[in-house]
């Protein structure tokens, strides 16, 4: 059996597979980036010591320190903090936040530049090298080593999170596709109503009576929008059940057959060709021009409009899986079709499956620089990866604007791919090896 | 054969039905209102007044179909009136239903809005007729500010506490205006009372179905009606900017994204297929793995950096200035009286660098394409016949491996093709190409949904289209797939 466990000792001890083990090193890096950015990059000093008193202002969630009652530091000072004399102070390796803008050093300083910094005393001084742009600047005066730290976290947020709905909704869908096909699913015809009701009521109580509330949170975005679609999901799910539970106990009382067979495999297959038809980067384009653009949002689309291709495999893979021999024996002793799906089949289709899913996140880092290149879609002035290569392309001589994250870009969808094809590579190789022991 | 062709033909009714209706589900979803777009350029030509504008607004609502219900059939809340779809103005809905959230009582909601419009006109013929005397107007002026700023909160604010306040505010400041202004005040707190005391709250939650029948926008929209003629025969209405039919624009833009779509699939298959049969011929060749790893690398260059980057390069007057940075001709236009082929040699330098882009990212997936397909196909049993029969290696690789192996590549590119009508986005505007691509982003940034609208379900329908031919195709050459269930 080929499962994640198999694969990832294959993977640790795959002296052979270099490639995987440079590309998986290189992902580790942007994930790093992208959780420690705000200490990689920020205005504020790591540590500094004022009058005894040691601060750490970049850990800090306050925006000030009490140091006397004559006395107070204000964390938000900006730049400021390269001025102010301290008795210790130790800077993030990029001392600037992606915001915080660097007037003396615009427009756009390229990486090689003299760059100045003008003390209290008003006396300009090349500036030291660990306050350096060391990418240089953009238009604003923004950092944009700064910018790409946090252009990390966007991408690596876009790619695995938008990823997870996917998997979870393609996974699902293809899963019950291939295993049920079109008439293994029996139902009677007092579930199949009931069921009905229930997916009406869950539109009509979850998403029109609440209309208000939906387009509230669409259009604040973040945290409000994740919570609402989850607390919707949560209740529908639990609502289904019960419906379904509650039909099938009416059914088992009074002794109705359940010889409805739901052609669940035509259903699912249509839903797939449809939006498999729909040009996806037009359709983000049109939904984020009627609602206000967020990551949220952009997350959340990719997720729902990417699934199809892993729905495809796992529909094809669960086909396949269910014709073996253990899923015969498993069915013999009387396990139940969700416990077979679940314990038996997914792990040893899910290598196969996270070839796509991995295929997938780079696709989604690419769409999300996409868009935020020509700039629809996305939140203006966020730093992301695509918003400076949107502004180099509007200032030639500014090639910092456009090497820099072009290439990070192109690395990190290098990495996941290769990760993708490595992986495909390894499972292809283990199920050679299996055929070859049988 | 037949038997399978109709059965996919049946199946592409409804997929064709949901196809619009996500079309039609943008469409309406589209932040303001169309006619405000279409009325406001209208008049830019002719100055109209306000008035007039109203008129003009409810005449085309009228002759596009925009009065009538959304769809078919409607689900609502009982509490709802028939005819909320009829409340053209954002706002006022938005206000309306937060309004029916809180009470559930659209009969009180009606008879408070209708109070406060008749406050309104009311307040205006004493506005009129206090202005008149000059001396007067002086000493109405704060009266006259507070209460028409209060009824205009009224009509958008939805808390009732601050409701109650307003109201109450201008009934202390009407004192010195007529008595039938203070009665329809007085009118409009009663109604304003009726509407906080009686909540029916339990009809919001209790569904209504109505069947509107064919007389609704989405029928109209699909099938046309005197007006129009409808998406199922090509008319996706009229462009809110350009006020020309969307087909005419799109026939108009979409010459250059088909050009340019068109000859990048030629020289990408030019180009690829024979790297892919080379690659599988030697697979394990030090050449062919570092193709390989090339043509990876290249799959995963996002165009748009390659794009930005050959500008940088090569249309730079600081590096290299080969090629012009943008448009497709130049800036004055052919000369007089060209040729087509001098048209061509003309707009020949502003191809390259978008050619370039457009071409070099299908490259590593054809390539890959062929090299599996072949290689499979050399794998198999009358390769080795052919070659024990002593043909030539180039004979077995063009004459038998290569030409059973075509069928996939000719279903990607019928997967390619639809492409076209979206045109690239992307690319289109890094080289400003005035094809489709470059037109959407315009029509998305001046909100002009009808195009973007079009273009979505175009080429929707057209993926379902080539989907439908590669599948029948695929029958036709392999019966396998015709008796599969």
């Amino acid at each position: 059996m080929n499962s994640i466990t198999t694969y990832l000792s294959i993977t640790k001890t795959g002296h052979k597979n270099r490639a995987l083990r440079i590309a998986l090193k290189t992902l580790f890096i942007f994930i790093v980036i992208a959780l420690l950015a705000p200490l990689l990059a920020n205005d504020r000093p790591l540590v500094c010591k004022h009058k005894n008193t040691w601060m750490f202002p970049a850990f800090s969630l306050n925006n000030n320190h009490i140091i006397s009652s004559s006395e107070i530091i204000n964390y938000n000072m900006g730049k400021e903090w390269k001025l102010i004399s301290l008795d210790f102070v130790l800077f993030p390796p990029c001392a600037y936040s992606p915001t915080s803008i660097d007037a003396e050093n615009a427009p756009g300083k390229s990486p090689f530049d003299e760059q100045f910094i003008t003390y209290k005393n008003e006396s300009t001084h090349s500036l030291p090298l660990k306050f350096r742009h060391w990418l240089g600047t953009t238009q604003n005066g923004n950092d944009v080593l700064s910018n790409m730290v946090y252009g990390a976290r966007i991408a690596i947020c876009i790619g695995i999170f938008s990823m997870l709905i996917a998997s979870v909704i393609g996974i699902c869908l293809g899963a019950s596709a291939g295993f049920f096909q079109n008439d293994q699913l029996k139902t009677g015809p007092v579930s199949l109503i009931l069921n009905g009701l229930a997916l009406f009521m869950i539109w009509f109580y979850g998403m029109y009576v609440r209309s208000e509330a939906w387009v509230n949170s669409l259009n604040s975005g973040g945290l409000l929008l994740i919570i609402n679609i989850i607390a919707t999901l949560l209740i529908s799910i639990i609502t289904l059940m019960l419906f379904h539970k509650l039909g099938k106990w009416i059914e088992q009382k009074t002794g109705l057959r359940q010889n409805i067979r739901f052609p669940l495999d035509t259903v699912i297959s249509r839903i797939i060709e449809v939006l498999n038809s729909i040009p996806a980067l037009l359709l983000i384009i049109a939904v984020s021009a009627i609602a206000k653009p967020s990551y949220t949002l952009l997350i959340i689309i990719i997720g729902f409009l990417s699934w199809t291709s892993i729905a495809r495999l796992a529909r094809a893979e669960f086909l396949k899986a269910k014709q073996l021999d253990y899923v015969t024996s498993c069915r013999a002793i009387g396990m139940s079709h969700f416990k077979i799906m679940q314990k038996q089949i997914l792990p040893n289709v899910l290598p196969v499956l996270l070839v796509q899913i991995v295929f997938g996140m780079g696709s989604a880092v690419l769409a999300e620089a996409s868009l935020s290149f020509i700039g629809i879609g996305v939140p203006l002035n966020s730093a992301s990866w695509g918003n400076l290569l949107n502004e180099g392309r509007d200032h030639f001589s500014s090639w910092w604007l456009v090497v820099f994250p072009g290439l990070c870009i192109f690395v990190l969808i290098f990495a996941y791919n290769t990760i993708a094809k490595q992986l495909g590579k390894t499972s292809a190789a283990i199920e050679m090896k299996e055929i070859e022991k049988e | 054969m037949l038997e399978y062709v109709a059965k996919r033909l049946l199946w592409f009714i409804p997929t064709l039905f949901v196809i619009t209706l996500i079309g039609f589900t943008l469409l309406v979803n589209s932040p303001g209102d169309p006619l405000d777009l279409l009325v406001s350029s209208l008049n830019s030509r002719q100055g109209t007044n306000g008035n007039d504008l109203e008129q003009q607004k409810t005449h085309w609502r009228k002759q596009l179909g925009l009065d009538l219900p959304l769809f078919y059939i409607s689900i609502s809340q009982l509490s709802e009136p028939d005819t909320l779809y009829k409340l053209y103005d954002q706002q006022a809905l938005k206000t309306y239903k937060a309004l029916l959230n809180q009470t559930g009582n659209a009969q009180a909601i009606n008879a408070f809005r209708d109070a406060l419009y008749k406050s309104k006109q009311l307040f205006n013929r004493e506005l009129q007729v206090v202005k008149k005397d000059s001396a007067q107007a002086l000493r109405y002026m704060e009266s006259s500010h507070v209460i028409l700023a209060n009824l205009n909160v009224l009509t958008l604010q939805t808390n009732p506490e601050k409701n109650q306040v307003s109201i109450q505010t201008i009934l202390s400041h009407s004192s010195n205006y007529s008595s039938p202004f203070i009665e329809q005040i007085k009118l409009l707190q009663t109604a304003f009372q009726t509407l906080k005391n009686n909540h029916t709250v339990y009809k919001n939650y209790i569904p209504k179905l109505i069947w509107h029948g064919t007389a609704n926008r989405y029928h109209r929209w699909l099938f046309g009606s005197s007006y129009s003629k409808g998406v199922i025969r090509g008319d996706f209405g009229i462009s809110y900017i350009k006020k020309e039919p969307v087909m005419a624009i799109i026939k108009h833009k979409i010459i250059w994204s088909l050009f340019f779509s068109v000859l990048s699939i030629i020289l990408a298959y030019a180009i690829s297929i024979p790297i892919g049969i080379a690659m599988a011929r030697r697979p394990h060749s030090k050449g062919s793995k570092l193709t390989e790893l090339l043509l990876f690398m290249m799959y995963s260059l996002p165009s748009f950096f390659v794009g930005v980057l050959l500008l940088m390069l090569f249309a730079n007057p600081d590096v290299i200035s080969i090629f012009p940075p943008s448009g497709i001709k130049p800036i004055e236009g052919y000369p007089d009286g060209a040729s087509l082929l001098g048209k061509f040699l003309e707009s020949l330098p502003y191809m390259i660098l978008p050619l370039v882009c457009y071409t070099y990212s299908s490259l590593a997936f054809i390539s890959r394409l062929t090299q599996t397909a072949v290689s499979q196909q050399l794998s198999l049993d009358y390769i080795k016949t052919a070659k024990a029969k002593g043909l030539s290696n180039h004979a077995i690789i063009w004459k038998h491996a290569f030409k059973n192996s075509l069928l996939p590549l000719i279903t990607v590119f019928s997967s390619i093709f639809p492409a076209i009508i979206g045109g690239s986005v992307i690319i289109e505007s890094i080289f400003t190409i005035p094809g489709m691509g470059l037109e959407t982003v315009r029509a998305i940034i001046a909100k002009d949904y009808p195009i973007v609208i079009a273009v979505i379900t175009l080429s929707s329908l057209l993926t379902m289209l080539s989907y439908l031919i590669a599948d029948v195709l695929y029958a036709w050459v392999d019966p396998r797939i015709r008796y599969k269930k």
